[in-house]
């Protein structure tokens, strides 16, 4: 603001700076409160969208914690119990041992014709007892009766079928294999040797294909770099459009949208499709007219690789990769270095993204999985770099959607 | 007279409290009302203007830092009517002169009248809009040409030529009511 030499018409205009005092007329003042009122609104509705947000991570965290340790109970419990079975069966097998080495030694003192075969006597009983093993586990107080008359049968009809007995497979329940009923199990006499399932490990890869739709809301961070100098500027404007900056550009938030195709091998997940998310700032200098929010609109290709970890119906996969994307809406406006107009820029036309995400999947059936995942991405460099203005972006947010396996 | 705000009579505005708002209002009022008074003829445009920049002051009082506040209100009405111009559209106006200006020789207008502040406002309201818009930011807010150019995004040649139209036009109002 310099006017060295001052016209005197000029001068005689620029009286009108000199102040009055003067009151605002009531119009003035009611029309002021009523502006008053709307900002104070508009104050109070980003905390409100704050609330919201904040109430419904509490609601997915807690909802996921919840599922997570329901479900993480029900596999210890499903493991203690087959540790149990593995015990019980190891103790059964034990005293069936000695039982059958008793009984062949006692049938062999008494039925000399019949302990020949020894091993064929146990083995025909036990594959009438291996069928009736399934009952007493069903009624353990009928396990006597039942026992009795499996003792007997095997003895009216011994069986030469050796190889049945170990083909056949046990199923128990492993209720019955609790402290109270564990006394059932050993009572029973004459019990072949349980098989019990081998666990079944494939040994062949699993691929699965999945492509889903996501949507949700990300805060984004801008951050600009200054040289430290500037020929044109004096370290005081330099520190004056530095501040400028920092006062006048906040940080503002993007909707995202996320066409998904991925492929899981095993564990492994590979991810690609469609994203679309938005860069920019909101401006708001006080010392010139420019105001509004730049918004840079990038439509990219992600391309990530993630491992997923399974907790039941809760599938949790951490996902890393780069996106390279094509901007949509490139123009976006700043102060000027001399913090007077306005600079114009283009952000860059191919831009690239590193993305980290954290996916929650919710399994609703063996097609459907609910998604919920926090991302984090990072603009690959700066996006726009054009003379004084420098601007790199990050953005944290949550994307909630559906996904079809196939 | 001093009118700059005491500090927590600021605070208090920033916070919210209405009455505090009031009273800063109070004190911005001069200031706000001669800018309108500067650019607009009609009293609901003022009004929209003088609010809608000390709504801007009270959303940007927490930047505020120590200095001339008043200074500062100023900067925001500036702004707020090169805002309100471009809103309107009336902004294609100021690129149709960007003819080069000869420089002034030495000024040749000279007045022992006194003019009161409303017949000065008169004739300043009576020229162009891009006229008066120019020639208030030069000749009463005191910028230069380049921070006008800078700041409506025209040539520094166009902002002379809208000054020196507005000088010519102010000389026959003068001149006029000397007759």
């Amino acid at each position: 603001m310099n006017n060295p030499v001052k016209d005197p018409l000029d001068e005689l205009f620029s009286s009108l700076n000199d102040l009055v005092q003067e009151s605002p007329s009531p119009a003035f003042v009611q029309d002021l409160e009523a502006r008053l009122d709307a900002l104070e609104k508009k104050r109070r509705k980003p905390l409100l969208i704050w609330w919201f947000f904040s109430a419904l991570g509490a609601v997915l965290f807690s909802g996921s914690y919840f599922l997570f340790f329901s479900n993480h109970a029900a596999n210890q419990g499903q493991q203690h119990a087959e540790n149990k079975n593995n015990t019980s069966a190891q103790a059964m097998t034990k005293k069936q041992m000695d039982t059958t080495s008793f009984a062949s030694e006692f049938s062999s003192l008494f039925h000399p014709s019949t302990s020949t075969s020894s091993s064929s006597s146990s083995s025909s009983s036990s594959s009438f007892s291996s069928s009736s093993t399934n009952l007493i586990a069903a009624h353990p107080t009928t396990s006597s009766t039942l026992l009795s008359s499996s003792v007997s049968s095997s003895n009216a009809a011994p069986s030469t079928d050796k190889t049945r007995v170990q083909e056949e497979t046990y199923i128990i329940n492993p209720i019955l294999l609790s402290d109270d009923h564990e006394k059932d199990c050993v009572l029973i006499v004459d019990q072949p040797t349980p098989v019990l399932p081998k666990a079944v490990v494939p040994t062949k890869k699993r691929i699965q294909h999945q492509i889903g739709l996501q949507f949700g809301v990300s805060g984004i961070f801008s951050s600009f770099d200054l040289p430290a100098s500037h020929p044109l500027l004096t370290d005081d404007q330099m520190k004056l459009f530095r501040e400028t900056r920092e006062f006048g550009e906040r940080n503002t938030s993007s909707w995202d949208f996320n066409l998904r195709y991925g492929m899981s091998i095993n564990n492994w997940q590979l991810q690609t499709g469609l994203h679309y998310f938005e860069w920019g700032e909101q401006l708001q200098y006080d010392v010139i007219s420019v105001e509004g929010t730049n918004r840079y609109r990038y439509l990219s290709v992600p391309l990530l690789l993630g491992y997923s970890f399974d907790f039941g119906k809760i599938r949790m996969s951490p996902f890393t990769g780069l996106a390279y994307g094509k901007c949509l809406t490139a123009n976006g406006n700043y102060i000027e270095p001399q913090v007077n107009g306005v600079t114009l820029v283009t952000a860059k036309n191919f831009a690239g993204t590193f993305i980290g995400q954290l996916e929650l999947q919710y399994v609703l059936n063996s097609k459907l999985v609910f998604t919920c995942t926090p991302v984090y991405r990072r603009s690959l460099g700066p996006l726009i770099d054009q003379q004084m203005i420098v601007n790199s972006y990050q953005s944290l947010g949550l994307q909630t959607g559906f996904l079809y396996r196939f | 007279m001093n009118l700059e705000p005491e500090l927590q009579l600021l605070q208090a505005a920033a916070a919210g409290e209405r009455r505090a708002q009031l009273a800063l209002y109070e004190l911005c009022y001069p200031v706000l009302i001669s800018a309108a008074r500067r650019y607009y003829h009609n009293t609901d445009e003022q009004m929209t203007v003088v609010n809608n920049s000390f709504v801007k002051v009270i959303q940007y009082l927490n930047n505020y830092e120590t200095g001339r506040f008043l200074s500062w209100v100023k900067r925001i009405i500036s702004n707020e009517i090169i805002d309100e111009y471009r809103r309107n559209k009336r902004y294609n106006e100021l690129y149709r002169f960007d003819a080069p200006v000869e420089e002034r020789g030495a000024p040749d207008f000279q007045t022992d009248q006194i003019f009161s502040h409303e017949q000065l406002q008169r004739m300043l309201l009576s020229l162009s809009e891009p006229a008066r818009l120019v020639f208030n930011l030069f000749a009463i807010e005191g910028y230069s040409h380049k921070e006008i150019a800078q700041m409506l995004g025209v040539t520094e040649e166009t902002s002379k030529w809208h000054t020196k139209m507005a000088r010519k036009k102010l000389r026959e109002l003068i001149e006029n009511i000397h007759e």
